[in-house]
Order: structure tokens, then sequence, then C-alpha cells
């Protein structure tokens, strides 16, 4: 389960989180909507223990994030995996090097080895041997951000988290993730948090929906409770998905 | 007519501006880095007179003289390089890979003439006056601190020093940071304009300036010590 | 602010610890050292040519005041080997395989692929610094040495074609001026300049700030701190090698 208790977190003058308290149960794929810049992407960085809150307790299931040596951040690392909104894959290893990158042993595969580990990998996410052995500079967006999937997953963590997964795809690629993020964590058994402002997609896929306006929780339920949330900047999300400009 | 003339002080002002951000900069750093060479100079001509000639009396005069011709105007170049070269390269190669270039020229501005001339300008300008200054920072640190490395004091060092250089080498090493800054300039202008796009590109701009610039200034080197002094 | 002086010194000790437990990709190093290695051979090979040939020629100009001539062979060696070699192809190191590695580095930094990594539960210092700092201190003292060599080469060529020097006699008074320990202080100088360059490239590439012209100004950095810290490694060895040298005696020829 992963927790945050009453969290707050400044940058000088600007707050960006106030006094966030949420519970995500094991299994639950959760989404946070929100307006750019309204603080999504570091809570993300507060449940990974990158960034650590002014105020408030984050845990994340035995995993208490303020007090972590650098093994148990490791260990960490391993329980709660990340996807970044820009891939981040090493442009100096092969698709299949950068999957299996973080498996104990890796130090000592060949190429090859490294190939047939990355498969069972790359199949999950949709992909085949076809790319393994290319660079992630000669792919395209969309298959390196799956191929960014498929380096989170192989280290078999509990959790997932996913910033802004479809930034930048086209909308054939974004469903197509979207599924896949439901596919992989309901088969795997796998909490997913997903950053995102795909309002669409989010009523979609998500079990739960948490939506973030200056730094706080206006919104945390069911998807299909989401069109009924009187306030503002909900109603403004919700008309801009529904609005045509003809 | 008018619009010539603010193109003028247009392009005065950035030459001024690159000028004292590249000079004045790098005074620091470079008065370091020769103050140790100076040190160098001296330590190793003391061993190699000791080695040919049993005595030191010369050391000063060897040493200074050396200063002038070679590495004085060599190694402040190689510094200046590294540092004017790879600011050059990394801001026009940002430039480029955020289309300010392009920007330009849709204006009818030639980004060359805009840009690049009045910052190479500050380069050689930078180069030139550093060098004499450095010259300076050596005879002035050898002078100081050749008693403690060997055993000159102060006095015998300075009316030792400048027995062997002459005019022709300070005339030369001027010469010498003259070409050199016009290297730099120009070679790593040419690097940051044919950058690549993105992050990876300015390294590789930057990186080709330094190198491009410390080669050219060694293979010229060998050229102008040959004409200038032989 | 102290903090931030150790700061070089505990990333220096972090990556020698993780050698230890090699965590880089199969064949990291090697990689590496191709890249970085056989692209600046050429460069090398080239520079070291010149500055023997620069030093042939200056030493003979004094020499000639003296008629000395027959000393350009010895003296010229000498000085190269034990002080204007070893600075200045280290100087051209830093340039290509320094600001190479720092860019590199610089690079995958502002990119997130340093942050990717250790999101992934894997300490970034074992997997992409110790690999390339290892490839650098290799590369750079074997180039180096090399480099050496071409210095030789360059100024007999320049002594023989332009001075009219016999070339017998060029290399005959090598040995007898070339002492035992001027050759151990250049290969001392080619390994200390190579850790230099790949403590303070890898340094200021890993911990790059700010995009685009952070890289550039990494880039920068590391060549402008390369230069002034072989200078001064170079000062402090040979003073202490001519200080050994006095002390145990060494050197002295018989002229």
């Amino acid at each position: 389960m992963i927790a945050l208790h009453n969290v707050s977190k400044s940058f000088g003058e600007k707050r960006v989180l106030r006094n966030v308290t949420l519970e995500v149960p094991d299994g639950q794929i959760c989404f946070f909507l929100g307006k750019s810049g309204t603080g999504k992407s570091v809570l993300l960085k507060h449940l990974l223990g990158i960034m650590q809150p002014d105020e408030g307790t984050v845990t994340v299931d035995e995993f208490q994030l303020a007090k972590l040596s650098p093994e148990r951040h490791r260990e960490l690392f391993r329980r709660c995996g990340i996807v970044f909104q820009f891939p981040a894959l090493l442009d100096s290893l092969t698709v299949a090097q950068n999957v299996i990158m973080a498996m104990p042993g890796f130090a000592k595969w060949s190429e090859q080895e490294a190939v047939d580990r990355s498969l069972p990998w790359l199949k999950q996410v949709g992909l085949g041997d076809e790319v393994a052995n290319f660079h992630p500079v000669e792919l395209s967006f969309g298959v390196q951000k799956r191929v960014a999937i498929a380096r989170a997953m192989a280290v078999e963590p509990r959790h997932l988290l996913f910033d802004e997964p479809t930034t930048g795809l086209d909308p054939i690629a974004s469903d197509a993730i979207h599924a896949l993020i439901r596919k992989v964590t309901k088969e795997h058994g796998m909490t997913a948090i997903v950053v995102s402002h795909d309002l669409r997609r989010a009523l979609a896929v998500a079990d739960r929906l948490v939506m973030l306006d200056a730094g706080q929780i206006v919104f945390d339920g069911k998807p299909s409770e989401f069109p009924r949330c009187e306030h503002a900047t909900a109603k403004q999300f919700l008309a801009a998905n529904e609005r045509s400009y003809r | 007519m008018s619009a010539n003339s603010a193109r003028l002080k247009r392009d005065f002002r950035t030459f001024i501006d690159s000028c004292s951000l590249f000079a004045v900069e790098s005074v620091g750093v470079l008065s370091l880095a020769i103050s140790f060479l100076a040190m160098i100079l001296v330590v190793e001509f003391a061993f190699h007179m000791k080695l040919v000639l049993k005595q030191q009396s010369l050391v000063p005069a060897f040493a200074t003289q050396m200063m002038f011709r070679e590495l004085g105007p060599v190694v402040t170049c190689l510094l200046l390089g590294s540092r004017i070269g790879a600011s050059l390269a990394a801001e026009l190669a940002t430039m480029k890979g955020t289309d300010q270039l392009d920007a330009l020229r849709s204006f009818g501005v030639d980004p060359v003439r805009y840009l690049v001339i009045p910052r190479s300008l500050g380069c050689v300008f930078s180069t030139v006056t550093l060098t004499w200054i450095a010259m300076a920072v050596a005879c002035f640190v050898s002078y100081a601190l050749a008693s403690h490395a060997i055993g000159f004091s102060p006095g015998e060092f300075k009316n030792a020093m400048f027995a062997f250089s002459k005019w022709h080498d300070f005339v030369g090493a001027s010469v010498k940071a003259l070409v050199f800054g016009i290297l730099i300039a120009v070679l790593s202008s040419r690097a940051g304009l044919q950058a690549k796009a993105g992050s990876r590109g300015v390294g590789e701009a930057a990186t080709e300036a330094v190198v491009r610039s410390s080669v050219a200034i060694i293979l010229s080197d060998f050229f102008l010590t040959y004409f200038l002094y032989t | 602010m102290m903090a931030s002086m150790l700061a070089p010194f505990e990333f220096l000790l972090a990556t020698l610890r993780s050698y230890r437990r090699p965590l880089w990709p199969h064949g990291e190093v090697i990689n590496q050292m191709h890249q970085v290695g056989l692209g600046s051979m050429i460069t090398v090979i080239f520079t070291g040519a010149f500055v023997g040939a620069i030093m042939a020629v200056q030493v003979s100009l004094e020499l000639r005041d003296f008629g000395a001539q027959g000393f350009l062979g010895g003296l010229t060696t000498s000085v190269t080997l034990r002080n204007v070699g070893p600075v200045l192809i280290a100087f051209l190191l830093a340039g290509k395989v320094g600001a190479y590695t720092s860019a590199e580095l610089g690079n995958m930094r502002v990119t997130d692929q340093v942050e990717a990594i250790r999101c992934l539960g894997i300490d970034p210092i074992g997997f992409l610094i110790a690999p390339r700092f290892l490839a650098v201190v290799v590369s750079s003292f074997l180039l180096l040495l090399m480099g050496l060599l071409f210095t030789l080469l360059g100024g007999l060529a320049v002594a023989s074609w332009q001075l009219d020097v016999n070339t017998l006699y060029f290399l005959r008074e090598i040995p007898r001026f070339v002492t035992g320990s001027s050759f151990s202080m250049a290969l001392v100088k080619s390994l200390v300049f190579g850790t230099l360059i790949a403590w303070i490239s890898c340094y200021r590439g890993f911990f790059t700030k700010g995009g685009s012209a952070g890289v550039g100004a990494a880039v920068r950095r590391t060549a402008v701190e390369c230069l002034v810290w072989i200078l001064i490694a170079d000062y402090v060895t040979s003073f202490i090698f001519n200080r050994l040298g006095e002390f145990f005696g060494w050197g002295g020829i018989a002229v």
C-alpha cells in the first residue's frame, strides 16, 4: 500500500503540495489528473523518495521514506518502479540491454544472453525480437515508451508509477499504451499510479481518479462519479474534453 | 547611413562584451596556470643546465626566452582555446538547436556577420592581450619564486632574465597569439554552426571546438616557430 | 563550502570502491577505450610529432649560439620527455578524451538517463562512471606513451631534414642525456595526467546541471580544469623527482 499523510511541499514562495493525504491499496489503478504545474510529477517523486516533503510522511509498504539508508532506498526502487515522461533509455545500450539492465548479474551477460532474457518482457509490451538489437535513438517515440515500460517491469516491482505516459504520442499509440498499462498491472497484480492530462483515457482505464488543483486534492473517487463533481477545475476539464471549435 | 552606423555600434557593443567576457574572466585561471608554467621552466632549465654546463647562471635567461618564444603564447592560447572556443561553439550550437539562427535569417540578418564576427574579434583581442599579461606574470613569478626552487636571489634573477630576449621575441609571441586567436575563433565558430540538435549536439560542438583549436595551435606553432626564429 | 570542496574526493572514493563489485555492462570498458582511444590515436601521433619538431627547432636555436649542436638529440629528447611532451599531449587528450567523456556523461545527466538508472535501483557510479574512469586512465596512459614516442620521431625528422643534423648523431646522444629518472618521470606523469583527466571529466560530466547549455559549460570546465591541474601536477612531480634525484644522486652525465 502506498500512503501519503499531510504531505506539503514548497519551492521557495510557491506552495506545490498542500496537506495531501491519500492511500492507494495494492493492485489499484489510480490516475492523478490536473492542470500543468499542479504538482503531479512532484508527487510521484515523493513516492520514490527522490524528493522529501516539507511536512508530512510518505510510506510505501513497510518503507518509511523519510529515513532510508542507501541500501534500503535501492530496495525501495525495486519495489516501486517508474516510467518517465521522456523514456530516458540509455543511448549507449541496445534495447535488449536497456530492458534487462537492472537485473542482478547483468554485468556478466553477453549481448546474446541479453537479447534472450529481454524477450519475455518485450513480448509483454507488444514488441518482439525485431527491436532487441536496435539502439533507442533508431526507434520511434512510441516504441521507446514501450521499452521503458518493459524495463520498469523487468525488476518485477509491486507498484509502477507513470509520469505522463502518453504525452507526445498519437491517439492510436496513446490508446495502446493505456490498454497496456491496464493489462500488465492487472495481470501481475501491480498497483499503478498514473499522472496524466488525458481525461478521456483516464475515465476509460482507471479504477480511481484523483484530481489535484493548486496543490490540493479536489476530487478522489470512481471515474464514473467524476462528471458529477462540482469543482470549477473539474468542470473545465470535462468541458474541454467535450468541446468542438467549429 | 544611419542604419550602417547603428549596426556598427551594435557590433562594437557585442565585441566589447565578448572581449570583457573572455578576457577578464580568464585572467585568474590563466595567471595560476602561467605561474606554474614559469616555475616548471625554471626548474627544468636548472636541471638541464646542471647536466650540461654544470652551472646555473644562464637559467633565468633561457627560461625567460623560452617563455616568450614558445610556451607563453602556446599554453595561454591552448587554455583560452578551451575556454573561449568551447563557449563560442556551445553558444552557437544552442542557438542553432533552438532555431534562433533560422529566426535571424528570416529577419534578413546574416548570423555569421551578426554573431560570429564581433565575437571572433573579441577572441583575437583576448588572446593577444592575455598573452602579454601571461608573459608579464611569468616574468614576475619566476623572478619572485626562483629563490625557492633554485638558489638564485631575486635580484640576481632579475638582472639575468632578459639577457637573451630581444624585441623580436616579444613581437614573435604577439604574432603567434594573433594567429592562434584567429584559428580558435574560426574553428570554434564553425564547430558551433555545424552542430547537431539537442544537448548531445552542443556537447559535441564544444568538444570539437577545443580539439580542433588545440591541434591547429600546435601545428601552426611549428611553422610559425620555424619562420619567425630560424 | 567545506562540503563542496570534499565532493570531488568523495566522488573519487565512491568510484574506486565500486571496482570491488563490477556493475557495468559486459565489455563496456573495452567499448569505451575503443571510442575514446582509437579516435584519438591520429591526433596524438600528429601532436607528438609536431611537438617534438618544435622542441628540436627551439633547442637547436639555443645551442647554435654556443656552438653545441652536438647535444641536440640528447637535450631535445630530455626536455621533451620530461615536461613539454607529457604536458602538451595531455592537454590534447584533455580536449579529445576528457571533453568527450564529460559531454557524454553530461548529456546523460540532462536527459534524465542518470536518474532513470538510479530509479531502477542501480548505482549510477558503478554503472556509468567506473567503466569510463578506467577506460580513460588506461587509454590516456597508453596514448601518452605513444605520443612521446612520436615526439622523438618528430624531433629526429626535423633535425635531419631541416637542421642538417646527422640522424645517428642525434640518436647517439640520447642515452647520455636521458637519465633513468627522466624516463620514470615521463611514465609517472603519463599515469598521473591520465588519472587527472579521468577524474575531472567524469566528475564534471556527472554533475552537469541545466540542459544543453549546461553540457557546454561542463565541457568547458573540464578542458580548463584539466589544463590547470596538469600544469600543477607537472610542477609537483618534477619538483619531487628533482629533489629525490639530488638526494639519491641520480642523473649527472659525463659531458
